[in-house]
């Protein structure tokens, strides 16, 4: 009789032992980084390759293209990271189930070695098991890029950044996954523990955030506010990633360093809490007791953590279903019901977790006290968003603790029109703003707060007495206030239609109001435009010239005329029509654009003056003559059409189209307050312009209510 | 030697053991009794260094054996329900303790495997319940530890094998001076090898003898009197544990030396008497009945 294994002479450290038992997992971390990695990194190459030449793209920007289709893919930016945090998860489970199982902590527990020596044998077995055949793969993948001729020095620092940042975020994942190993009994436990550890935060923010902005009228929703205030590395990384990875780079050295610096905070936040979750779960290694093993949880105080948060949440989300179910919110009714569904989901929940920890139906009944608390936890919090008990709806800070703010309505703003995107019509996400408050955010010039807060005060105070309508009464606002603190608070508000309009007269009138609001090329971004484009448009016509020095001039005008511009003026007079400017950059990897938008008002001599000296400006109507025809359908308040009218006849025509104007004259603060029914007009019209250039507009126009009222019209029409 | 002192273990709110004080020398063969749920398991992961007690010590040649990589390194331990590494063949197995074991002499392995009949390359998995208890002996001897202690050792073994692996204790005892330690709830399958016998009973030790001590103190007597005064003389000795009657023929558990209780019969007009071999299980019998637990309940085999 032989021994099998020919080395047996040869004696094997612990190490090594553990790891030659831990082969399905070796395998299965292999066959990810070494043979998909490099595999999908070919079937990468081949397809980009292919689409360039499709597209027919430059040899310059087609090399571009192909480098940053495998950086994403192989380098630091990549979703690899998915991968690496799954790994991190599914290898600590499988390395510390000997915690789980009695007859395997006989075993290694009988062995010939301290508790802190199996801990560490196995806690770096696992590291091992993943960061090898992990760097093996990218540099593979690497290599067969360089053999398709799809890298460059670069994209070496660029692997290399990728594999610390595939590491760090393992680490983080499977430190915190074997300190749940170490604190429970049961291996489905350590999984539901290290979950819970991992996604709390996120998911109480999310259910936090979804309490605010179901219960709080004047909360405003900002894409920030999420990246700021949370600790958890993986979701500070996941954002930071967002803002890396929709960036084509120029794959130097300076681009990838420069944006490898983006991820640097959640890295580190996954390195320090790597290291705390490590020595936690060594301390718990040394104090668990080797019993628990085949328990629920190895210290009850773990239990009497997780089992409340976990019923917490669950009943706090269960107000998410309920109010997908009623419109109001806010009712009695829906408060009762939702109170009664959080009850409801904490006892079941608590239940259910105490069954599936001790795997026994008849357990439900066991700790009973930890299903109280949560319930009257997760009801307290209900509260304090339903009732707003912390004021957030009536909060404003004091004036002295303001040290600035900007005020702007959202969906009436030309902002919404601004926007930078490259060639080939992505957006350029790594360019100036996210969004029209963080534009503001930077551009936050108004001081004088003692116009602001009455009308604050006044528009929460009307918001508070209509909990139910005031959202269909006027404009609402957004309000950033940016405190001496270094703190930003969002609000908005929905104004009072009593508002006192010199207030607002003063805020909308300032010149920080205006420069604010609007977005002024400076002089070095006109100099390195290669074109700058100008494009008049009311809804019925565009027209276009180009020129830096047209663009000068129209600004020039345009800021004479806005000293008139302020909320008496928006909501008084429909906009004639917009400027649009779009200023076109190239810089050889693609040419890239930015455009701003002007609204302009009847008021505005100068610029109008200025757009009709160059030939842009048209009336924001259509001459009855060019009107071939007219179609008008009402709706009833169902919904429905009830009556539908055709007309061709040009002198009904005549009668009817001095009442009607573009639909783009309503697009700032205009609203139609006559819901009674609701009518659809329709032209279709055969324009012939001055330089004898026809032009045909076949669409929606809407009725001028300053000139006629609905039941006119429609006695007109019926006619 | 193995010193265990006032330990005690709780799991829960179960008392699993309260205040066990046990000694087990170098070279003996010590055997634990008890029933189910007596706490034989508990305390033997507790020697092998598997739980740690929750107060009281055990020290094994000085030493706490808890966490101490020196001490565990002399104990090997075979639990009820053994483990083998997945998909492991008993050469693996053997292959893992000659790496952690220094001294694990794999002749002896290849020997008894070869006695026992049983395969070195077959997955172990597919091995029977005896198959498997067998493979950890072989193992743990091979091992060539200071103390072997097996929980329910003869768990699965038919008769033959039991003769067998009580030969190869016997054998090591001699050759290595191996000092095993093994539970069971069978006092017949510990009567043949074991020197020092433990009786675990709800969590506390009952007795803990040594053998021979107990079967010289204890002896049986079958006889027949002439005269019934002396039968009601022998019955009313306070060193008679025990007294059964089968018509004219009285059988009396003595307390005491043969020789001290073959001169007392001697000196009476007997028809006959004879002293009979005592069983373990008798003189467990009647050493528990004077502390008042009727042991028939606590006994089973």
């Amino acid at each position: 009789m032989i021994f099998r294994n020919a080395l047996l002479d040869k004696k094997k450290s612990f190490f090594q032992l553990i790891l030659q038992n831990r082969k399905w997992v070796v395998l299965m971390v292999s066959l990810i980084s070494i043979v998909y990695f490099p595999l999908a990194t070919v079937v990468n190459i081949l397809r980009i390759t292919e689409r360039v030449s499709v597209y027919g793209l430059q040899t310059e920007y087609a090399q571009y293209k192909i480098l940053n289709a495998v950086s994403a893919w192989i380098g630091f930016r990549s979703y690899a990271v998915v991968i690496s945090a799954a790994l991190g998860f599914i290898i600590a489970l499988q390395g510390f189930r000997y915690l789980t199982d009695s007859r395997m902590m006989d075993f290694m527990g009988s062995l010939p070695y301290k508790k802190s020596r199996v801990f560490r044998n196995v806690y770096m077995n696992g590291i091992v098991i993943y960061i090898v055949p992990w760097m093996i793969g990218a540099f593979l993948s690497l290599i067969i890029a360089a053999l398709f001729k799809a890298a460059n020095q670069a994209m070496l620092l660029d692997v290399i950044y990728g594999i610390i940042v595939n590491f760090l975020i393992f680490m983080f994942v499977y430190s915190v996954t074997v300190l749940a190993c170490e604190m429970t009994g049961r291996t489905i436990i350590a999984a539901a523990v290290s979950v819970l550890m991992l996604a709390i935060e996120p998911v109480l923010e999310m259910i936090f955030d979804f309490y605010t902005a179901l219960y709080f009228k004047t909360y405003y929703y900002s894409s920030i506010d999420l990246v700021r205030n949370g600790v958890n590395p993986l979701m500070r990384y996941a954002n930071a990633l967002y803002s890396v990875r929709w960036n084509d780079w120029a794959m130097t050295f300076k681009d990838v360093h420069g944006n490898m610096d983006l991820l640097i905070f959640p890295l580190v936040l996954c390195l320090v809490f790597s290291v705390l979750a490590t020595v936690l779960a060594l301390i718990c290694n040394q104090k668990r007791r080797e019993e628990m093993a085949g328990s629920a949880f190895a210290f009850p105080i773990v239990r009497s953590i997780a089992k409340p948060i976990l019923t917490v949440v669950a009943s706090l989300a269960v107000t998410v279903i309920i109010s997908s179910l009623y419109s109001n919110t806010l009712s009695v009714y829906t408060t009762i019901i939702s109170v009664i569904g959080i009850i409801i989901a904490g006892i079941i929940v608590s239940v259910l977790l105490e069954i599936i920890m001790e795997m026994n139906v008849h357990a439900g009944r066991q700790h009973l006290w930890q299903m109280g608390i949560a319930i009257v936890v997760s009801v307290a919090i209900y509260s304090v968003f339903r009732f707003d008990l912390m004021g957030y709806d009536s909060y404003i800070p004091e004036a002295d603790e303001i040290e600035s703010f900007a005020f702007f309505s959202e969906g009436n703003s030309s902002l919404s029109d601004y926007y930078v995107s490259s060639g080939d019509g992505v957006y350029d996400m790594n360019a100036d703003y996210w969004s029209i408050s963080n534009y503001y955010e930077e551009h936050m010039y108004l001081t004088d707060v003692e116009d602001l807060i009455p009308v604050v005060k006044q528009s929460q105070a009307y918001m508070n007495a209509n909990p139910e309508n005031y959202m269909q009464a006027g404009f609402d606002f957004t309000v950033i206030y940016r405190l001496k603190n270094g703190k930003t608070i969002y609000r908005t508000i929905v104004l009072d239609p009593d508002v006192d309009t010199a207030l607002l007269d003063n805020i909308m009138g300032s010149d920080e109001y205006h420069e604010s609001s609007y977005v002024f090329f400076s002089n070095d971004q006109i100099a390195d435009a290669n074109t700058v484009q100008l494009t008049f448009q009311n809804g019925f016509i565009n027209r276009t010239e180009i020129g830096a020095d047209l663009y000068e001039e129209f600004i020039s005008n345009y800021r004479k005329d806005l000293v008139g511009y302020n909320y008496s003026l928006v909501t008084s007079e429909d906009v004639v029509g917009s400027m649009d400017v779009t200023l076109t950059l190239g810089n050889g990897s693609g040419v890239s654009t930015m455009t701003s938008s002007y609204e302009i008002y009847p008021t505005y001599t100068n610029t109008l003056g200025f757009l009709e000296e160059i030939g842009l400006y048209h009336e924001n109507y259509i001459s009855s003559e060019y009107i071939r025809s007219l179609s008008v359908s009402i709706y009833d308040e169902t919904g429905y059409e009830s009556d539908y009218y055709e007309i061709t006849d040009d002198d009904r025509i005549d009668e009817i189209a001095p009442y009607l104007k573009s639909t783009y004259a309503s697009l700032y603060y205009k609203m139609d307050q006559d819901a009674d029914n609701y009518i659809e007009i329709s032209v279709s019209a055969d324009m012939t312009e001055e330089d004898g250039e026809k032009s045909y507009y076949d669409g929606v126009v809407e009725l001028d209510l300053s000139k006629i009222s609905y039941e006119d019209f429609l006695e007109l029409v019926r006619e | 030697m193995i010193e265990i002192s006032n330990v005690s273990k709780a799991f829960g709110d179960v008392q699993a053991l309260k205040d066990v004080t046990l000694a087990m020398k170098e070279g003996e063969f010590f055997g634990m009794v008890g029933t189910n749920g007596a706490g034989k398991s508990t305390l033997l992961r507790m020697v092998s260094g598997v739980l740690k007690p929750d107060c009281g010590e055990i020290l094994i040649d000085g030493e706490h054996v808890y966490d101490n990589e020196r001490i565990k390194n002399r104990i090997f331990f075979i639990p009820d329900d053994p483990y083998f590494l997945p998909n492991s063949t008993a050469d693996d197995m053997a292959d893992f303790y000659y790496s952690t074991y220094i001294g694990f002499d794999k002749n002896i392995y290849k020997y008894y495997m070869n006695e026992l009949g049983l395969a070195t390359n077959r997955k172990i998995s597919n091995f029977s319940k005896g198959m498997k208890r067998q493979l950890s002996l072989i193992i743990g001897v091979a091992t060539q530890r200071k103390y072997l202690i097996c929980d329910e050792t003869f768990d699965g073994l038919d008769p033959v094998m039991r003769q067998a692996v009580k030969g190869m204790f016997a054998k090591e005892m001699a050759d290595h001076e191996l000092t095993p330690i093994l539970s069971s709830h069978n006092l017949r399958e510990l009567e043949d090898v074991c020197d020092h016998v433990g009786l675990l009973h709800k969590g506390g030790v009952l007795l803990s003898k040594d053998l021979e001590d107990m079967k010289c103190n204890i002896q049986k007597v079958q006889c027949v009197f002439k005269e019934l005064d002396d039968a009601q003389k022998i019955n009313n000795r306070s060193d008679v544990i025990l007294h059964e009657k089968r018509g004219k023929v009285h059988i009396y558990t003595i307390r005491g030396a043969r020789e001290d209780v073959e001169a007392m019969f001697q000196s009476m007009n007997m028809v006959f008497y004879e002293v009979l071999p005592l069983s373990l299980e008798e003189i467990f019998i009647s050493e528990t009945e004077v502390v008042g637990y009727d042991i028939q309940k606590c006994i089973i085999g």
